[in-house]
C-alpha cells in the first residue's frame, strides 16, 4: 500500500509545503512500517509517524536540498520515541483497536507472523530493538546507527548482539530458523 | 543478515486499512510560497539569494542560539548520573506529591523515594516497588457488585463493605518489594496526581521538541549562577487529546541542568487539566550505584495477586498498587 492512502490534498490549509506532501505520500510508508516495528503496534506507529512529520515540517523550509529528509524523519523518529520511552511513567498505554481484516487465509496467517515477530521485538529493551531495526530493516550501517542512537558503535555491536540472541529465545522454531541461518551466514557483529 | 531483514519485513507487512498519514497532521499554513531553501535558491539571483540567506539568519539564528545551549545542556544531562527532587501538582485540585531520587542515563537507571517511605527502582525495563509490611487480603470478602450511579456522572459506584467483614492483613515481609515491567508501574500511584509520576529525563526530553526558546535573564541558587530560558512546545496529537507544555529551564555556567519547572497542558481534557512538574537537581557526576534490591521477600505481579486474593491473575493484567 502506498504512503498517504486516501489523497486528502484538496483538505490542507492553502499554503502547506506541496512539496512536503508529496514526500509524505512517497515515503510514508516506509518510515510508517519502521515505527510499527519500533513501537509494536500500528496505531502508536501512526502516532510516532505523524509526530515526526509534524516536527519536520517545522524545520522543511530551512532543509536545503543537498540534505536528506529520509534521514532527518528517522532521526525525528529514533529520538521521539526514545524520549516517550523515557516518559513511559506519565504516559498511560493506548487500547488499541483491533482492525477489520480480510479473512483469508494467507493474509491470516501473514498477520500472524508479523504479530509474532513484533511481539518477539517487544520483549526486547528499547535500544536493543532499535539497533535490529536500524540495522537490518534501515540498513543503516554501524556508525550510522551508533549516530542515530547517540551510542558508540561498540554499543550498537553489543545491542544488537544482544538483541538477536533474546530474539532467538524468543520466537518459534519455525521462524528461528530463518534467524539462525542468518547468524551463521554473517552474525551482527560485522 | 538477508533472514533477519526478512522477518522485520514481514513485521511491518499487516498495515490495517483506514492509516492516513495526511490525515489529522497539523501542518500550518506558511504564509507565503515555501520551498526548501535550496529550492529557492534555485530560482532566485545571486542577490536576491544573499539577502534571502541574510533574513534567514535573522530569523532564524538567534532563537536558535537559545535553543542550542538548552539542547546541549539536555544532552549532558545524559551523560552522567544526577540527584533530583520532584513536586508534581495537578490542577484543578490536585495536591502536591514530592519525590527525590537519583538516576544515571547513562545506564537507564534510577530511584525514587517518597517522603511516606516508598519507593521504587528502574533498570531498565524492570521496575522494584517496594511493599508494605502487610497488605490487605480480599480472602472471604463478600463479593461486591459494582452498581451504575444515577446522576453522579460516574460509571459506577462500589458498594459499602458489608457490617461484620473484617480485613485480614497479610504480612509480606519487613523488606518486600514487587518486580514488574516499568510499564506497569505507570499504574501504582494511587491518586490522579501521582499517576504523574514521571523519569526526569523524560521531563527533559520534552524541551527537544521546543519550537521557541528564549533567554530570559540571569538566575542563581546556592553554589551556582546560570541564566533562565523559557520554553514552549507545540500542540502535539496524542490518542487521548492534544497535549502542550511550556515552562522554563535554569541552566548553570557550566552547562548543567539546575531546574526545570514544566507544565503540561491537556485543552481537550474537561476542565481544562494541566500538570506541572518542578525538578531541582544537583550532584551532576556524582556517582550512583543503583541496583536490585537484596530481599528474601521479592514478589511477582502474579505471586502477590495470589496471596492476596487466592486467584491466579489474567493474563496481560498489570498489578498496580499505590505508593505510599
Amino acid at each position: 500500500m502506498s504512503a498517504g492512502t486516501g489523497s486528502r490534498s484538496g483538505d490542507l490549509p492553502e499554503g502547506v509545503c506541496v512539496d512536503f506532501v508529496e514526500f509524505v505520500r512517497l515515503r510514508g510508508d516506509r518510515h510508517l512500517r519502521t515505527a510499527v516495528l519500533l513501537t509494536g503496534d500500528w496505531q502508536a506507529a501512526q502516532d510516532l509517524t505523524q509526530t515526526s512529520l509534524a516536527k519536520l515540517y517545522r524545520v522543511w523550509d530551512r532543509l536545503d536540498t543537498g540534505s536528506e529528509p529520509d534521514a532527518y524523519l528517522r532521526k525525528i523518529m529514533v529520538n521521539t520515541q526514545r524520549s516517550w520511552w523515557r516518559a513511559r511513567w506519565r504516559r498511560e498505554a493506548p487500547l488499541a483497536a483491533v482492525p477489520d481484516r480480510a479473512s483469508d487465509d494467507d493474509a491470516a496467517e501473514r498477520q500472524a507472523v508479523a504479530e509474532v515477530v513484533r511481539r518477539a521485538l517487544l520483549t526486547l529493551p528499547p535500544r536493543q530493538r532499535t539497533a535490529l531495526v536500524l540495522r537490518y530493516f534501515e540498513d543503516l550501517s554501524e556508525a550510522q546507527t551508533a549516530e542515530l542512537m547517540r551510542i558508540s558503535v561498540g554499543s550498537v555491536k553489543t545491542h544488537a548482539h544482544r538483541g538477536l540472541a533474546a530474539l532467538r529465545a524468543t520466537l518459534p522454531d519455525d521462524l528461528l530458523v530463518a534467524v539462525n541461518e542468518g547468524a551463521e551466514r554473517g552474525g551482527v557483529e560485522r | 543478515m538477508a533472514e533477519l531483514k526478512h522477518l522485520l519485513i514481514a513485521a511491518s507487512e499487516d498495515r490495517p486499512p483506514g492509516i492516513d498519514l495526511l490525515d489529522g497532521l497539523d501542518l500550518p499554513a506558511r504564509r507565503g510560497p515555501v520551498r526548501r531553501r535550496g529550492a529557492l535558491a534555485g530560482l532566485m539571483t545571486a542577490g536576491a539569494v544573499a539577502a534571502g540567506a541574510a533574513v534567514a539568519l535573522t530569523v532564524v539564528g538567534t532563537p536558535q542560539s537559545a535553543q542550542a545551549t538548552v539542547l546541549k545542556a539536555v544532552e549532558r544531562n545524559e551523560g552522567k548520573p544526577y540527584h533530583v527532587e520532584l513536586v508534581t501538582q495537578a490542577s484543578p485540585g490536585g495536591d502536591p506529591f514530592r519525590l527525590a531520587g537519583d538516576f544515571n542515563p547513562e545506564n537507564d537507571t534510577g530511584r525514587l523515594e517518597s517522603p511516606e517511605g516508598g519507593q521504587i527502582i528502574m533498570i531498565g525495563e524492570t521496575g522494584y516497588q517496594k511493599l508494605p509490611a502487610s497488605m490487605q487480603s480480599s480472602k472471604g470478602m463478600p463479593k461486591l457488585e459494582a452498581k451504575a450511579s444515577k446522576g453522579s456522572g460516574m460509571d459506577e459506584v462500589l458498594p459499602k463493605v458489608p457490617k461484620g467483614w473484617k480485613p485480614v492483613m497479610v504480612p509480606l515481609g519487613e523488606n518486600a518489594w514487587l518486580k514488574l515491567p516499568m510499564d506497569h508501574v505507570s499504574w501504582g500511584f494511587g491518586s490522579s496526581t501521582r499517576s504523574f509520576a514521571q523519569d526526569p529525563q523524560g521531563e527533559l526530553d520534552a524541551i527537544r521538541e521546543a519550537d521557541q526558546v528564549k533567554e530570559e535573564g540571569p538566575v542563581g541558587g546556592p553554589g551556582w549562577k546560570g541564566e533562565r530560558y523559557s520554553f514552549t512546545t507545540p500542540a502535539v496529537k496524542k490518542w487521548f487529546g492534544r497535549e502542550s507544555s511550556s515552562g522554563t529551564v535554569d541552566i548553570d555556567s557550566a552547562g548543567d541542568i539546575r531546574a526545570l519547572d514544566v507544565t503540561l497542558a491537556y485543552p481537550d481534557a474537561k476542565g481544562g487539566h494541566s500538570v506541572n512538574f518542578k525538578l531541582t537537581f544537583s550532584g551532576h557526576g556524582t556517582p550512583v550505584k543503583i541496583t536490585a534490591p537484596v530481599t528474601e521477600h521479592l514478589y511477582t505481579e502474579q505471586s502477590l495477586h495470589k496471596l492476596l486474593t487466592g486467584k491466579t491473575l489474567p493474563a496481560d493484567a498489570s498489578y498496580g498498587i499505590s505508593i505510599y
